[in-house]
């Protein structure tokens, strides 16, 4: 789903399978400006990220599902997409760690733990698109 | 090995961990409406303004039980710890 008006607002790429989490992340971002796109992992996401070119992405990653790993594993394989900032989001603390501790399988990111603070999540898009 | 195993690899209980999961993400979409009923609270200046702070004190209500969750949820099945975590 993507909002109309793109104009040249900051784009935001959030990807995630609970659809509640994905309304709060649109909200929150258009709120502040931003052009938001929103999916719940379909087998096209790397390809629409590739070919929206997103200012940032905001990924989960969850115990026992693939398309989150394998969508931060062929972002950073992928040299249209491996420049793209990521912000990793997760309700599992030791998921999180897993990914920052294997930053040449999964890239170098940013990570908040889920439930998490909404002004964490917009600082950290701020600086990874180097607005603040 | 797939992302997935590779991630879960050495961590002792994913079924635990699939419920940890299934908790915390009902317990995310509270707080994060909750935190932009306040955000959208703040930004009404016609609202009275002890409806407001009537408002306000209902979220800090709400966010307060969601961080009173989150420990209480990581520590299940933490045998011999007293329950308590880093998480916020």
């Amino acid at each position: 789903m993507e909002d109309h008006c793109q104009e040249n607002r900051p784009h935001v790429f959030a990807i995630n399978a609970s659809p509640e989490f994905l309304n709060i992340v649109r909200e929150l971002f258009q709120e502040e400006g931003y052009h938001v796109t929103t999916t719940n992992f379909a087998p096209n996401s790397f390809a629409q990220i590739e070919a929206l070119q997103p200012d940032a992405l905001i990924v989960d990653i969850a115990i026992g599902q693939e398309a989150g790993w394998d969508l931060l594993e062929q972002l950073d394989a992928d040299a249209d997409t491996a420049g793209i900032p990521v912000l990793v989001v997760s309700t599992d603390p030791k998921l999180l760690a897993h990914a920052e501790a294997h930053a040449a399988r999964y890239g170098s990111h940013r990570f908040l733990e889920k439930p998490l603070d909404l002004e964490a999540m917009l600082e950290a898009i701020r600086e990874m698109i180097g607005e603040s | 090995m797939s992302a997935a195993d590779d991630a879960s690899d050495g961590i002792n209980d994913a079924p635990l961990d699939q419920l940890r999961h299934d908790l915390k993400t009902p317990l995310t979409t509270i707080h994060g409406r909750a935190q932009l009923l306040d955000r959208a609270i703040r930004r009404s200046p016609s609202l009275p303004e002890d409806e407001r702070a009537r408002m306000l004190a209902a979220i800090v209500a709400i966010e307060a039980a969601v961080r009173a969750m989150v420990p209480l949820i990581d520590s299940m099945g933490d045998a011999g710890t007293d329950g308590t975590s880093d998480a916020e």
